[in-house]
């Protein structure tokens, strides 16, 4: 149980890479936030636009080389608030763990279609952890957490337990996507 | 040569030659993809190497290939021409970041560095500026005002918050303290749900309230991104405090100062830019001469919320054709009282509201204005939604005796007004009705000679009983110089507040401020043009009319100040009339027209809607009758009248409608027969008409074409009409559906001069 002055600290981190309007580039953003959901920072890149020649040579490596290499870990660098925990909205992006001082784990709601996919025929493969709101109010989410920081597990378990009930933890995804969204329509370099 | 040919029949010379070309090339340790453009290779003559193999020169590769270290062969360069090889750049360059920290940094208000040492010299006030408070006071300001910019980051702020609730239904996340009515969720609903409505409920409902949380959810929800508030000028502080309360990471840029100032205002990032009408028709002034050049105002917004709506019911005013220039497509209309008395006010608010849903010619059929309108209309009435706000009990009026001297003045002033009007015989006009009554209402408030007031007297004796009782007043008069300048030392025990129009928006914020907090200012005296709107006054539960407004709905306005949500006491209204005056006399129109308001406004019935004063009303006031010109032609013989007689006829017509005509020569009318012009308390109106006296005929579309192209050409002009003594042809009417055209055919003609008793 921790004390209502740690609890004040505790800072969520939410990081996604997302594909601009018209699908030609993409953009990395990050939203730290408190347990309430409240922003307290907000970082994102410009537009990374792949050449034509660029997106065959590196094919299904490159949305995992922008996202990690490019976007990501800068976007991490530059944050301000240390988050406890960091969600990322690709797996591919768990990758940052490397270089992260806190829990990374990739977030989606139970039962989509990445795990219909699965190939054991469960729902829930043996290195993702399923949790459920409390409440019923929002429907359940997995968790992946980095294979090689196995420990994360618990620390992303017992964080996310405690704020599922009134947060749902990829709705934050959901607001980064628009606020990306509206600064494309300000300015070009977000286009 | 001969040793070419003979090499050249040595299969093990070009297997040699060409793995020593391929060594050269690869292995390709930079990551760059090279492509072999082409690879030519020349024959010389032949030389002896140290493997005894004859020379062969080896291509040319760009520095970028990076080789590795090649196995020694005598070779001729020159004698190979090199491939050209073209390099790609990796994904490797890292985009540029951008963001904001949100989280508040506590910091301490730097005290001393308001001023240089260069600066803080001795001010005006005779200190130096860092020990004079009045200049630290300015200079802190001003240094607020710069301050108050924001940047992109700051716009998108709201789209990161949280939701507020995952549908307007369920409990809306709120600053603390702060709660919906059920009523008003509903109308928050209703609003963010559509994009043109217009909120009509009863005045003290808080629609602005309603207003302000729908377009938080928009703003959260990513909907919008900035818009524009539109409102009279004494709630503009009002609303800046209400936005603060209930959407408070919302910025505002409230636009006023200098033009200077606004322009900078306009251009500056906000979510809500706020301001006033009269202040959008100066700053788009340009779009409303013609030429947008001299616009400073943006135009462009997500959403406009338009206060008070029936501010743009006058089509030809400036201010609704400024306020028609915003573009948003989200518009709402707010307004206690939208129809006023006229359905024609709805259908000018409509016109911007939601372009093409009414039109004039459904004036007279208000069950389809009705109809039209219902999707897009919510009202609700305070004893429907507030079954627990105390009372409003509106008294009988205080009929009052005027003391004696003031009689004398009221009826010297009524003879020799009555024998001016008689002396002008039949140039007399409505204007000079209501000068005289004007001089004898302001009489009956207080005689400017003997200074003598029976209103006076009965004021005083009443506040006496509300201050004892701990309550506060708020008396109304529509005389700020004559009434109310007189009142104020009067009162004085009273430590009366006086709100009129002339004050500076902060003094007015300070005067309703002091009022609702303050118990010693027990009065606050009101003009009712410059507090009836918007204010909440809920500190006081009287509401005294010193004199009587024209429009019962003006006199409902200022009695909503007081009677909102926040009051806790039963409000009392009482209205101070004079007997056997020409308030008594106005008193009974009144009465009349408040039965029409509740009909208008609560139920659009299809009882035909009278001009607000008719002229015969008027003269009738003063026992006068308005003679009816001998060459007036009855209807009966509009058959035989000749073209000419029958446009002056209309033109008597448009004159007893209450407009100023003018008609045209018979050349060079450019197809307009009379130009005719109302002023209202919202601006002017221009109609320009076209007469077709066409008996037993019908109006063709080329005539309806052409009127309209003259109204388009001439920006001032309100709204075309054509008047015909015949019919118009369907597709004269189609024509006309949906344009600033109104048609009246000989049917409708002949009931307007039956109605006009011409």
């Amino acid at each position: 149980m921790s004390s209502p002055n740690e609890e004040h600290e505790t800072l969520l981190g939410f990081l996604g890479l997302y594909v601009t309007e018209k699908g030609d580039g993409y953009l990395g953003g990050v939203l730290i936030s408190n347990l309430q959901g409240v922003p307290q920072e907000f970082r994102c890149t410009h537009t990374v636009k792949p050449t034509a020649i660029q997106k065959p040579l590196y094919g299904d490596a490159l949305e995992p080389h922008i996202g990690v290499e490019l976007c990501g870990m800068p976007l991490l660098q530059s944050i301000q608030n240390k988050p406890s925990l960091i969600l990322v909205n690709k797996e591919f992006l768990l990758r940052v763990r490397i270089e992260s001082s806190c829990p990374v784990a990739f977030v989606r709601r139970a039962g989509e279609a990445v795990e219909i996919k699965a190939s054991d025929g469960s729902e829930i493969s043996p290195d993702r952890e399923r949790v459920d709101c409390a409440t019923g109010r929002f429907q359940p989410i997995v968790f992946t957490v980095h294979p090689n920081f196995d420990d994360d597990k618990i620390n992303t378990r017992e964080i996310l337990d405690k704020i599922f009930s009134y947060l749902d933890p990829l709705e934050p995804f959901e607001r980064i996507k628009k606020a990306i969204e509206v600064l494309g329509k300000q300015d070009e370099k977000f286009r | 040569m001969m040793g070419d040919v003979t090499l050249l029949g040595n299969p093990n010379f070009f297997e040699r030659t060409k793995l020593k070309i391929v060594r050269k090339i690869f292995p390709v340790k930079k990551p760059e993809i090279l492509l072999l453009d082409r690879l030519e290779i020349s024959f010389k003559e032949p030389g002896v190497n140290q493997i005894g193999v004859p020379s062969l020169s080896s291509p040319d590769v760009t520095p970028n290939a990076c080789l590795a270290k090649p196995e020694v062969v005598d070779v001729r360069p020159e004698l190979v021409i090199c491939p050209e090889i073209e390099s790609f750049p990796l994904l490797s360059d890292f985009p540029r970041k951008a963001g904001k920290l949100y989280k508040q940094i506590e910091q301490e208000e730097p005290k001393d560095d308001l001023f240089t040492p260069e600066e803080d010299k001795n001010c005006i006030h005779g200190l130096k500026k860092s020990w004079c408070a009045i200049c630290n006071e300015k200079e802190r300001n001003e240094k607020k005002r710069k301050t108050r910019y924001i940047d992109i980051f700051d716009l998108i702020f709201p789209i990161l918050l949280p939701p507020l609730g995952e549908n307007f239904d369920s409990p809306i996340l709120f600053p603390t303290g702060l709660q919906l009515y059920p009523f008003q969720r509903v109308g928050v609903k209703f609003l963010a749900e559509n994009k043109r409505t217009l909120l009509g409920d009863e005045m003290g409902l808080g629609k602005s309230i309603q207003a302000i949380v729908a377009i938080r959810f928009l703003f959260h929800m990513g909907k919008v991104t900035n818009g524009l508030i539109l409102c009279p000028r004494s709630v503009l502080t009002d609303w800046e405090k209400k936005i603060w309360e209930w959407a408070p990471e919302l910025r505002v840029m409230k636009v006023r100062g200098l033009q200077e100032q606004r322009k900078l205002y306009w251009n500056s990032l906000a979510h809500i830019y706020l301001t006033t009408y009269e202040t959008l028709r100066e700053d788009l002034g340009g779009s409303v001469r013609g030429d947008e050049n001299g616009d400073i105002a943006r135009k462009q917004f997500d959403f406009a919320v338009l206060d008070e709506i029936q501010k743009i019911k006058n089509p030809g005013a400036d201010v609704t054709k400024a306020t028609r220039q915003i573009d948003a497509h989200i518009r709402w209309g707010l307004s206690g009282t939208p129809l006023e008395n006229r359905l024609d006010d709805l259908i000018s608010i409509f016109a911007y509201l939601k372009p093409g849903l009414l039109h004039y010619r459904d004036i007279e059929r208000p069950y389809k204005v009705k109809n039209a309108i219902k999707p897009y209309f919510l009202r609700r009435r305070i004893t429907d939604v507030l079954p627990d706000l105390p009372e409003k009990e509106i008294g009988e009026p205080a009929w009052l005796e005027l003391c004696p001297n003031q009689r004398i003045a009221y009826e010297r002033a009524e003879q020799e007004g009555i024998v001016a009007l008689n002396e002008q015989g039949d140039t007399v006009t409505v204007q000079h009705i209501l000068a005289l009554i004007t001089k004898l209402k302001q009489i009956c408030n207080i005689d400017p000679v003997s200074k003598e007031s029976c209103k006076l007297e009965y004021l005083l004796e009443k506040l006496e009983e509300v201050s004892e009782e701990g309550n506060k007043a708020l008396v109304f008069s529509q005389y700020p110089e004559k009434t109310l300048k007189f009142l104020e030392p009067e009162l004085k025990r009273f430590s009366p507040l006086v709100y009129h129009g002339t004050l500076s928006d902060s003094k007015r914020d300070s005067v309703v401020t002091k009022f609702q907090k303050e118990e010693d200012n027990k009065v606050l005296l009101m003009s009712v043009k410059a507090g009836g709107l918007g204010l909440t006054l809920t500190r006081a539960n009287y509401v005294y009319h010193f004199d009587l407004w024209w429009n019962p709905s003006t006199a409902a306005q200022a009695e909503g100040r007081v009677w909102r949500i926040g009051q806790t006491k039963t409000v009392f209204v009482e209205s101070l009339l004079t007997k056997e005056t020409i308030e008594e006399r106005i008193d009974d129109i009144l009465r009349k027209k408040r039965e029409l308001f509740t009909v208008v406004i609560d139920d659009l019935s299809d009882e035909k809607l009278s001009k607000f004063l008719k002229e015969e009303e008027l003269f009738s006031l003063f026992g006068l009758q308005k003679t009816k010109p001998k060459s007036e032609v009855a209807v009966e013989s509009l058959e035989q009248i000749s073209p000419q007689e029958f446009e002056r006829l209309i033109g008597k017509l448009y004159e007893k409608i209450g407009y100023h005509i003018k008609l045209t020569p018979q050349t060079k009318d450019r197809g307009i027969d009379i130009y005719a012009k109302r002023v209202s308390e919202t601006g002017t109106e221009y109609l320009a008409i076209q007469c077709k006296h066409y008996p037993d005929g019908v109006v063709g579309v080329e005539h309806i074409r052409s009127l309209y192209g003259v109204i388009q050409a001439q920006s001032e002009i309100t709204k075309g009409v054509l008047v015909t003594s015949g019919k118009f042809s369907k597709e004269s009417q189609d024509f006309a559906k949906g344009k600033r055209i109104e048609l009246f055919d000989g049917k409708i003609l002949l009931a307007l001069l039956r109605k006009y008793n011409l």
